[in-house]
Order: structure tokens, then sequence, then C-alpha cells
């Protein structure tokens, strides 16, 4: 079913009847010319691609979106609460809202960083949160938290700015919230936690598959883009190592690759990417980690189910989004409802994102099934077990015209001196009808994502 | 100074105004001795050739433009400009959008024209990007550090060049002006550029080892 009720969409559509398809091509160009890419390592091989894009963007209606916002807001603090507390006093735990084997079995849990406090206490600087909205209930679901290195805000923004010139007739009648001020979000926000020095975004280089990202956003924020080998720690100070040899402080890292490539003198010790020491500089405070170090622990999909109670516990509030109906086979009673409606519900494994580990159990045979039966009753803290929701398609324009796709939306939170909701998103959506997987890592595609209406 | 840069990024941006000079030097000369070797005057194309150090037998014209387009050698217009991109975009958040677009776009058309025949209406066309592509990251107002890095690159390329291909001295006394001032723009210690003509057979040593006067690589 699509969502296509709203006047905003209906507007659009009386127009994009109008308008000439044949100048879409321009849209490609523009990607293509300027190397707007998500790459991806198949089989071994380094596969540079454009992000393949649909020009119907989602649409939502302002209202709709007014109050996408204030449960992303609300969220978002209760997560940077839930972030402070598991790392200094643990109170959720100690009352039992979060059994404490959650916290502690969390992968992405450090134990080594109880006690630290980060610069100004933000931890989720950037958040990515991916949502559907439900068909049934007409109500948009919280699927996912990504608080670690959530990516993909560059490609909405850059198509946005190809689309205005290449059909300014939607911009000129309709109302349409502006997407730009993205990147002034984070500078902000960068300048806020920065504990003297200058900005930079590391990347963990060319081959990363968010690269054009990571230059992008430099770019825009004004940030310096650097790898590991631009980088020193001398006395638990950062600096970047200008070309004359100088070394300029660095006060804020906007990192995008994960904690365990950091820094090889505290986690993994291969890792080529990381630089040595910079967590020693971040424990003594003369540098902030954008996002902290961490974060994993709040986006674990196993925690994902604790997040209502957070909110609770928190803000002594009711969540204005919901999760989708989650089962945690930890739980006797949860175990049992899983293991019985194993066929119809979808199985996540927590170790795992951008899409694998994913299982639809209406898909998998008979031994299939008796296999993650197994394997659920064996290690019940490995998995999370949801109602498989039935979220709107969203038109998309193929070959032979409008066709509905399964898509999502990643709306993007910057947290600094204050919160805010990016009124815009990412909208992905699978190339494949009927595929419920729209991640980019699984080949999908991206829309933008235009907050309509007055 | 206001820049920051990096020395990872410093050597990408002189590297980026390198190929980019001796892609579009490339084109230029590949699209001249295509005229004589038309002509069956063979040893035009093999004389360009043999001037960079390569040796190629072909049987025709269009062998030899395809030749001097993807040939497997480091003097071939397909891989400058493999390389000249890969410079940029690991440097493109110092440098202009478009530029980068025209560039891109190069690397684009000739993976495309791969497996056909070369033409010379199309490498004339990149000739004309290229030189937009150099005249964009120089017609700025706001001309910033990186934007000197590529300039210095394509000077030193452009003296290497005519030492090697047309052997003259005279030619690159402009440019070495020129390579001293952004030399001198770049660092406050360089050291003038004095050339006599004793240093003929030093020339290519000497100007590719400037750039380590103002890259602190070691540090």
């Amino acid at each position: 079913m699509v969502d296509d009720q709203s006047l905003e969409y209906q507007k659009f559509l009386e127009i994009f009847r109008t308008i000439d398809l044949g100048k879409a091509s321009q849209l490609k160009e523009f990607l293509n010319t300027f190397g707007v890419n998500f790459n991806l390592f198949k089989d071994g091989d380094f596969i540079e691609r454009p992000f393949p894009f649909d020009i119907v963007p989602r649409i939502i209606p302002k209202s709709e979106f007014d109050h996408l916002e204030r449960g992303l807001k609300q969220r978002m603090e209760a997560l940077n609460r839930f972030l402070n507390d598991i790392y200094t006093d643990q109170k959720i735990v100690k009352e039992g809202i979060v059994p404490a084997e959650f916290v502690a079995s969390a992968k992405a849990f450090l134990p080594n960083f109880m006690g630290f406090v980060p610069s100004k206490g933000v931890r989720s600087h950037i958040s990515g949160i991916d949502l559907v909205k439900n068909s049934k209930t007409d109500e948009w679901v919280i699927l996912e938290d990504n608080l670690r290195v959530p990516s993909g805000a560059s490609y909405p923004l850059s198509i946005r700015k190809a689309f205005r010139r290449t059909y300014p007739e939607f911009f000129e009648s309709m109302t349409i919230a502006k997407v730009k001020q993205y990147p002034s979000y984070l500078e902000e926000m960068m300048n806020y936690v920065n504990c003297g020095g200058i900005n930079v975004v590391l990347t963990p280089g060319r081959f990363n598959s968010a690269f054009y990202e990571h230059s992008y956003l430099a770019k825009e924020t004004g940030a310096k883009l650097v790898t590991n080998e631009d980088l020193i720690v001398v006395d638990d100070i950062l600096y970047l190592k200008r070309y004359d040899g100088a070394k300029v402080r660095v006060g804020a890292v906007y990192r995008r690759l994960d904690d365990d490539f950091l820094d090889p003198q505290f986690f993994e010790p291969t890792s080529l990417i990381g630089v040595p020491g910079i967590i020693n500089a971040y424990l003594k405070k003369n540098v902030a980690i954008i996002n902290a170090v961490g974060n994993g622990v709040a986006d674990d999909k196993g925690i994902y189910y604790f997040v209502p109670k957070m909110i609770r516990y928190y803000l002594g509030e009711e969540p204005i989004l919901s999760n989708a109906p989650t089962y945690l086979p930890y739980f006797e009673e949860d175990r049992k409802y899983i293991l019985d409606h194993l066929h119809e519900l979808v199985i996540k494994d927590v170790a795992e994102a951008g899409g694998y580990g994913v299982l639809f159990g209406s898909r998998l045979s008979r031994e299939e099934l008796a296999s993650i039966r197994n394997l659920i009753i064996a290690e019940p803290r490995r998995f999370i077990a949801q109602e498989l929701i039935e979220f709107y398609d969203i038109d998309c324009m193929m070959e032979d015209g409008l066709s509905p796709r399964k898509s999502d939306l990643r709306a993007y939170v910057i947290y600094g001196e204050d919160i805010r909701v990016w009124s815009g998103g990412l909208t992905r959506y699978a190339l494949e009808a009927g595929n419920y997987l729209v991640n980019s890592s699984q080949g999908g595609g991206f829309k933008d994502t235009w907050v309509a209406g007055e | 100074m206001a820049g920051n840069i990096t020395i990872r990024a410093a050597d990408h941006l002189y590297w980026l105004g390198r190929y980019l000079q001796r892609g579009e030097t490339m084109i230029a000369e590949s699209l001249n001795a295509y005229d004589y070797v038309i002509d069956r005057n063979f040893a035009e194309g093999q004389e360009l050739f043999a001037k960079l150090g390569l040796s190629f037998e072909y049987k025709n014209a269009k062998e030899f433009l395809h030749l001097a387009t993807y040939g497997d050698h480091t003097s071939s217009i397909s891989y400058n400009f493999e390389m000249a991109r890969e410079n940029a975009i690991i440097c493109r958040d110092l440098i202009d959008d478009r530029g980068f677009g025209f560039l891109n776009q190069i690397h684009n058309t000739l993976q495309a024209a791969k497996d056909k025949d070369i033409s010379s209406y199309l490498l004339e066309d990149m000739l004309n990007d290229t030189q937009t592509t150099l005249g964009i990251f120089f017609s700025e107002i706001y001309r910033p550090e990186a934007y000197h890095f590529i300039k210095f690159g394509q000077y030193i390329e452009r003296v290497d060049l005519m030492v090697r291909i047309f052997d003259s001295l005279e030619m690159i006394l402009l440019d070495i002006e020129k390579i001293n001032m952004l030399g001198h723009k770049l660092s406050s210690d360089f050291k003038e550029v004095k050339l006599t003509f004793s240093d003929r057979d030093r020339v290519s040593i000497l100007f590719n080892s400037l750039i380590k006067q103002i890259i602190a690589y070691e540090s």
C-alpha cells in the first residue's frame, strides 16, 4: 500500500504529471559527474558506483514531521541520559529497569570508560534514527537507533541542490522545508563540544564506502578532512600535522570509523586506520570525539527493547514514538512466544548491522527454522524477534512508470547546545518489488525527503 | 596560516597539478603526432614515445592513438587522468566542485570509450575540459593555498615535460619565475631556483626535488 493520501503528496503528483521527465537524466548525470558515490565491496573487489537515486521524493507533511521531531528529540534526550548513566552510576540497572546482563553483555559496552564524562556531557552528537510508517496504524515506528557512525545525510543534501535547479516548479508552488542548514548544525555542535583547537573529520580513507560523504561534510562544515597519518598525539594532546611541519591543535574529531579501530594502543592493535594515543587525549578531555566512544551500547538491538522504558524512567513521559513490537528470548515468556511464532516473526542478530543478520521467519525452510530455534535457545541474548510490520510502500519512478517499493526513513538528530532534528532525511528504498531490506549496503537506493506544507 | 593543509593533502594537491598538466600535454602532443602518423610518418609518433622513454610499434594511426590513450604505460592519457582523479578525490574537500566535476567527467568519458576506437574529436573535447579544469582552479578571486599547490605541481610538470619533449631551457624561463613566486608563497624558507646552461643535465632532478623544500614529509 502506498502512502499517497496527504494533500502535499497530491500537490506533488499534480506538478509531477506536468514536468519533463526527460530532464531527470540531468540528475543522474549530476551524480555521475560529481562522483556522488556510495561504494561497495563485493567479492573482495572495490566497486565505485553512484548511489542509485529515485526522483520521486518522500513527502512528509509538516504537521506529521512536527510530531516526529518531538518524538525524536525525546528519544535522543533519553538515550543520551542512558549513556551518561550507564557509564557512571548505572541507576537504571540498579533500579531494575534494564537488566545488568544486557549492559554487560552488549558487545559495544566499554567498561574501561566507566566514570568518564565527555565534553559538555554530550555523547550522541549525531544520531541516525531509522523509521517506517505502519500502514495498518498510520503511525511512524522506530526500527533502529544508530548512535555510532550513522551515514547518509550528504546524499539528499547533494541531490537537493541539483533537483531544485532541474525542477524549480515544485519549489515555487509548494512550501518545502530547506535542508541546507545541516552542515551548520554540525559545525555549531562541533564548536560547542570542542576542547580547544580546530575541528577535523577523521576518515578511514578513500576506499571507505562513504568517503564521498566524509569529504562533503568536511568541506561544508569547514573541518579538515584527515586520515590517521595526518594526526599525532604528543603529551596527550592531538595535533594535525601541517605541510610545513607545524603542529596544529585539534579540539574535536568527527570520526567516521568504529571504536574498535580508533586507537591501536587502546582497542584493536592491528588497526591501520586508528590514531595511537587518541583515547588518552580523549580521557584527559583534551579532545572531543564525535560520537562518543562506547555509544554502541545504546544502539545495541537488545537495548533497543528498553528505550521506551528509558523515556519513562529518565523523562517521566510516555514515548511519543513507538518501537516495533519486539520480543527478547532472554525473557522466558518472550522466548516461548518467539519459538511458537518463529515462522511469522523477523529475527535479528544483535551483533549485525546494515541489513545483515536479518531473517524473515516466513521465508525460512523447516530446516532453517529448526536451526535458528536451536540457536535462540543456546544464545538467547544474541537475538531479538520483531513482528513483521507492514509498512507503507513509496512510489518510485521505474522504467514502466510509478511503482511501489518498500522504503524507510533515516532521520538525523544533532545534539549540541540543544537538540535539533534536521528537517529532511535519507529515504532508502529497495530496488526490487517486495524486498523489505532497503539498506545501502544491501544495494538499496535513495530518495530525497521533503517536509512539505505550512 | 589559515589553510592548515596536511602533509598528505599538500602532496595530493601537488600531484593533482602534475598529472593534470601531463594529461593535457599528452593529449595535445598525441593529437599533433596523430596527424603525422595519418600521413604514414610513423616516426613522429615513435619519437614522441621515445622522448618519454617508451618504445612502441603500431600498424596504423588508429592504433597509435589507442596506444597513446590507453597503452599500458605511465605516459598514457588514460593513466594520467586516472591518477589526477585519484589525487583529486582524496583532496576534493579542498578544491572547487566544478573543477572536480570536469575532471571526473574526463575520466568517465575515457572509461566509457575504452573498448571503442578513440576519436580524435573526443580527445579535443577532453583537452578543452582539461584546460577548463585548470582554468577553474586558477580563476577564482579567492585563492587559497590549495590552489598554489596545484599550480606549483603544474609548473614543475611543465618544466619537466619541456625539457624531456622539447629539450629546451629557454622555454622554461618564465615558468621558473612562477615556480619561485609560488615557492615563496608556500614557504618562507623556499630557496629560489637560478638556472644556468650548465644545469641542463640535471634540470629534472633539480625541479622534481623542489617540493621537498615546501612539504615537510619527514615530520
